[in-house]
């Protein structure tokens, strides 16, 4: 009798028992293996069933009972166990996940362990089988350029499409970067000849000629700057990119439109930062005009300070909080990380990527020169606690304090974001330039969501301060 | 008239129910202060240092009073009584704001010494203006999170000066 193990047939017949001895006759035979899909995509996961059969001896008044099986599994590059009960299945699936062109052979082998009724013993006895799967890929890997710093880098594993989802943080999906600071000159113009250049590898190895030039590269989405150089063939140039975003491609084998692992997707991402807040900065310095004409005429010289860290301070009275962004240029999440209270991001300021810490030192300085504070240097010791009291911190404040003493805005700021630009922690180096208005702005009695809503220092809103 | 009348009887006339005294003192006075209502905080802080003359909220009313007023003299002495007390009052609230009242002290201790004359006859003439808020008011706040002004007035006091060995009633 030969015993699939999936068969339950073997329960309660018999309560008497003899001993089975695995050379009494019983045996089991590996089935060779069935991978899906064949062939597979280099980096994919493939299934490859097994199956197995026991055979119980000659004699007929023996039954036997599998009481446990387990089927060991060795590919070139990985191995695994998979053990299972007397009914758990004549099939088993292992997720592999090849790593190697050309052709791989998994090898799987079950012990069986069972027991007999009317027998002569019950022991456990071995076979072994194999399966063979084709790896047949595309890996596509950014092989120049200065694309160090991705945080999920490729290669990008073949047959798929590798979709970029900007608010994925702080693990994004897969991706080339390619950061702000590595291609501006020091007048922040876009460095001449600036390359991303990517090579789709095949699997097995396959030239040009083999599939008749038919293969190509093109553009899915993405800004319009730059050109791609050179896509028809395994590999291209993404030349000149000025803006930033999220570029994706598409590799095209050319052989047909449904064949395995024909095609292949590739991101390069020019992270952008929160978008331009220019305008808001703007409408802020009315607001704090208005505040400070309440304040000079309600409050007594001293009283100003003494008011300061409840107007300035005070559960963010005094702080621009959240992600500013816009819905059609959005900035990427896992290179501009925003704490849970509202810190931390990175806005576009007069076309300057800038921590929006920056802003609050700039309109806190302006409204503190409005209500007639005396001395920066107090008010610098105060407000700047927990902003890190840098260069960028000073600079800011200044360019707040001289504005509200009558300096051009627009000349003061422009400059100030320019020199600050590299003056801080590096996390605004690293993010391109992101020039449409902020289209998240809320007031802040609506704030609440820092991730998706960016407001303006409270102490501006105050209908009396 | 027993002692639990008088105390109703106080605050009553003080323009705030028991209940707004026990729960919702920190928003009472400020809008009485907002509203420009100055004397009646003066008359709230008087009461509850009638009770306890170390009650750390009646003290700070009046020198919020005083500071307003612009009439300084015997300020000085009120701010350090408040420093002194302080120590003995383990809020935790209030214990957080305790280096901001400091602060202020001394700001206002600098205001007192370095008036600008010209400041000065320009705050003068914003006395009687509304809609200001306290300078001590984040402290009032913190007392009350504190529960300070969760008992009568006089028995916060007493309350107080249990905490303290040292403090006699």
């Amino acid at each position: 009798m030969r015993l699939k193990f999936t068969l339950a047939l073997f329960t309660g017949l018999f309560v008497a028992s003899s001993t089975l001895m695995a050379d009494d006759g019983a045996a089991v035979t590996v089935l060779p293996g069935n991978p899906n899909p064949n062939p597979v995509c280099l980096g994919s996961p493939v299934s490859v069933s097994f199956s197995g059969t026991l055979t119980d001896p000659s004699n007929s008044t023996c039954e036997i009972t599998i009481t446990n099986t387990i089927w060991n599994w060795t590919a070139s590059d990985e191995t695994g166990q998979v053990a299972s009960n007397s009914n758990g299945g004549a099939s088993w699936t292992f997720p592999w996940i090849p790593a190697n062109c050309g052709n791989e052979t998994v090898t799987a082998s079950a012990t069986v362990t069972f027991q007999g009724t009317n027998c002569n013993g019950g022991y456990s006895t071995t076979a072994s089988g194999s399966a063979s799967v084709a790896v047949q890929a595309i890996h596509v890997v950014s092989i120049d350029g200065p694309t160090a710093g991705s945080l999920n880098p490729p290669p990008f594993a073949g047959g798929q499409e590798w979709t970029f989802d900007v608010t994925h943080s702080p693990h994004p999906d897969k991706h080339v970067v390619v950061f702000y600071k590595d291609c501006i000159y020091s007048s922040f113009n876009i460095k001449d000849g600036l390359q991303v250049k990517f090579q789709a590898n095949i699997c097995p190895n396959i030239t040009s000629q083999d599939i008749n030039n038919s293969e190509k590269w093109s553009k899915i989405s993405g800004s319009d700057s730059g050109s791609l150089d050179g896509p028809s063939s395994f590999t291209f140039m993404c030349d000149t990119p000025s803006l930033g975003g999220v570029y994706r491609f598409n590799f095209d084998l050319g052989l047909c439109s449904d064949c395995v692992c024909s095609t292949n997707g590739a991101t390069l991402v020019l992270p952008l930062a929160g978008a331009e807040v220019d305008a808001i900065v703007k409408a802020d310095i009315v607001r704090a005009d208005s505040f400070a004409v309440y304040v000079n005429a309600h409050y007594y010289w001293w009283q100003k300070r003494t008011h300061a860290l409840i107007w300035f301070n005070n559960n963010g009275a005094g702080d621009y909080l959240g992600r500013p962004d816009n819905a059609s240029y959005p900035t990427v999440w896992a290179y501009n990380q925003v704490s849970s209270d509202g810190f931390g991001a990175v806005a576009t300021w007069k076309g300057i990527p800038i921590k929006i810490a920056k802003m609050s030192n700039f309109i806190v300085a302006y409204a503190a020169r409005k209500i007639g504070v005396r001395s920066t240097e107090a008010w610098i010791a105060n407000f700047l606690i927990g902003h890190g009291n840098d260069v960028s911190a000073t600079e800011s404040w200044n360019a707040g304090w001289d504005v509200a003493a009558g300096s051009s805005y627009d000349s003061t700021v422009a400059t100030m974001v320019k020199y600050v630009w590299d003056k801080s922690d590096g996390k605004n180096e690293k993010l391109w330039p992101n020039y449409p208005p902020v289209d998240n702005y809320v007031a802040p009695d609506s704030w609440g969501d820092p991730d998706h809503q960016f407001t303006s220092p409270g102490f501006l809103y105050m209908t009396n301060p | 008239m027993n002692r639990i009348s008088l105390i109703v009887l106080m605050v009553f006339l003080a323009g705030c129910s028991i209940a707004k005294c026990q729960t919702n003192f920190y928003e009472h006075v400020s809008s009485l202060w907002f509203s420009g209502k100055k004397g009646e905080v003066l008359q709230i802080a008087e009461q509850r240092l009638g009770k306890n003359p170390n009650d750390i909220a009646g003290l700070l009313l009046k020198i919020e009073y005083q500071s307003e007023m612009l009439q300084f003299g015997g300020i000085t002495n009120d701010m350090t009584k408040v420093l002194e007390v302080s120590k003995k009052y383990s809020g935790t609230n209030f214990s957080k704001a305790f280096p901001l009242l400091k602060d202020d002290f001394e700001i206002l201790n600098d205001a007192i010494t370095n008036y600008p004359p010209e400041e000065y006859a320009a705050d003068l003439k914003k006395t009687n203006t509304v809609g200001k808020t306290m300078s001590f008011s984040p402290m009032i706040k913190a007392l009350q999170k504190d529960g300070y002004f969760a008992t009568l007035p006089d028995t916060a006091t007493n309350m107080d000066s249990k905490k303290s060995t040292n403090t006699s009633k």
